[in-house]
């Protein structure tokens, strides 16, 4: 048995792409206090451990029943038997206690999918802890017979080695978390442009990022707003910077322009790209008495015809 | 501790995302089009397929009950063809009548009511299985041509 166990001497090599700085194997057993005996110990327990694992299990979706933010992730069967055959797989690999670099990948790997399903982060401390905890029970009760003889040791590694794993864990968790709130902020981007006067009478407004209940509100207003101060008779809605159109945000600008011609304003929605024009076709949304122009030029030019302009071009400026 | 660099993570085969807010929703469905374009999909049909799950999203928003539901996003290959799923569920009340939900300007809330029949239209492939008192999942594919 000893001779299948890392030793700290023939620790991989960091990868020669990995910053220096990076979490390391050798890094966490310094950081951790990690013996060769933690591991030889947790290794140990291997065999016991994968025994017990379905009473292991079993006690774990017991406590995951009680809990909704657990129970959303596992709303089939299929789902729930894959998520259990992870599970032990993942705890299989902790009693390899090889702590290498294709483990902590692995890790890395756990993290991130932590963060993308927006699993809290209190829930997955406390699953770990559950998990501990039925460990140290079943040490301490000699159901882990190979380390019967050093009880005190052997929880005190699985403890060591269960820390270094919630670092890794949550660090990634974190790294991640981050992305994701940069990701929205860029996409729920404020409404920064105001309303514009373009000419007497004709207002603009570019929409750019996402629309959604609150921001079709804000939007609303702004433009109301300004219809009644600038005695706005054409408002261009230049659509061409918006991700997505689907029914409910069709269904806001239908609203937005039924709310300006109610207020005498005719409104005009511009900036309308290949893309989005079949999605509206395909949504078989009766876009009805919205004016809609592809670009801006076009919808300025419809706007300057109805106030009463004509564009010309200049036959000479002499 | 340094954080690790999440650039070195692999990538999951799969994407799932947590559907209890608005914004959750729009969450979800930027991470669609982004599959959608990961996969190869051309302009129109990663807005096709990011208008479709937007849909569903937020009908899981408005109607899938306080506990949300998820979205899972993978990459799916038949006969050498290789396209996208989205799974979206919700163990909400369910649909009672599925059938009536799938038609133009059925809304049980002063909606369009175009949102499913729309993801028909859209999608190569839409399966909805739903149970009063259960919940609703809707599955939808989409190939690369
Ligand atoms: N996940 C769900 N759980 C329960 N009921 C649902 C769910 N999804 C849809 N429904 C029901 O099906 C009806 C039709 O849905 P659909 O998305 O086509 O229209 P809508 O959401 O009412 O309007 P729109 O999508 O056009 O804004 C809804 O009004 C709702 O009653
Ligand atoms: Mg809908």
């Amino acid at each position: 048995m000893l001779n299948r166990l890392p030793s700290l001497k023939t620790a991989p090599a960091i990868a020669p792409n990995e910053p220096l700085t990076q979490i390391s194997p050798s890094n966490l057993r310094d950081c951790y206090g990690l013996t060769d005996e933690d591991f030889q110990l947790i290794h140990a327990m291997g065999a016991d451990a994968e025994k017990r694992m379905p009473y292991y299990l079993e006690r774990f979706y017991a406590w995951v029943e009680l809990r909704p933010e657990f129970r959303t992730f596992f709303t089939d069967d299929e789902r729930l038997r894959r998520a259990q055959s992870q599970q032990s797989s993942y705890w299989k690999q902790f009693f390899h206690a090889r702590l290498d670099l294709a483990y902590l990948d692995r890790l890395k790997i756990l993290g991130s999918v932590h963060a993308q399903i927006g699993l809290p982060v209190e829930a997955y401390l406390a699953s770990v802890h559950l998990f501990l905890e039925l460990f140290i029970a079943d040490i301490n009760s000699g159901e882990m017979n190979a380390v019967k003889h050093s009880k005190e040791k052997a929880i005190i590694a699985v403890t060591r080695l269960i820390h270094v794993e919630t670092a890794v864990v949550i660090s990634t968790f974190n790294a991640h978390t981050q992305e994701i709130i940069a990701e929205q902020s860029s996409a729920l981007m404020e409404l920064s442009t105001p309303v514009s006067i373009l000419w007497d009478g004709i207002l603009m407004l570019p929409i750019v990022g996402v629309v959604d209940s609150k921001r079709s509100q804000d939007i609303m207003n702004a433009m109301l707003r300004k219809i009644a101060s600038a005695n706005g008779r054409v408002m261009i809605l230049d659509i061409s910077g918006v991700n997505i159109v689907d029914t409910a945000v069709a269904n806001y600008f239908i609203k937005m322009t039924k709310a300006t011609m109610l207020m005498g304003c005719h409104c005009v929605l511009s900036g309308i790209s290949p893309a989005i024009a079949q999605t509206i076709v395909a949504l078989s949304i009766d876009l009805g008495e919205v004016t809609t122009r592809g670009n801006l030029k076009d919808a300025v030019a419809f706007a300057f015809e109805k106030v009463g302009f004509a564009v010309t071009t200049a036959k000479s400026r002499a | 501790m340094t954080p690790p660099d999440p650039r070195r993570t692999p990538a999951p085969s799969e994407l799932c995302t947590r559907i209890v807010s608005e914004r959750d929703a729009t969450t979800a469905t930027l991470r669609a089009r982004r599959f959608a374009r990961e996969i190869g999909f051309d302009v129109i049909n990663e807005m096709a397929i990011a208008t479709a799950v937007s849909e569903l999203v937020t009908n899981v928003v408005r109607y899938g009950g306080a506990d949300g539901g998820t979205a899972t996003f993978s990459q799916i290959t038949r006969l050498g063809r290789r396209g996208m799923q989205a799974v979206v569920q919700d163990r909400g009340p369910g649909i009672e009548d599925l059938d009536a939900a799938m038609r133009d300007h059925v809304s049980s809330r002063k909606s369009l009511g175009l949102g499913l029949p729309s993801i028909q239209r859209m999608m190569d492939e839409f399966v909805m299985v739903s149970e009063v008192g259960v919940g609703t999942t809707a599955t939808i594919r989409q190939w690369l041509r």
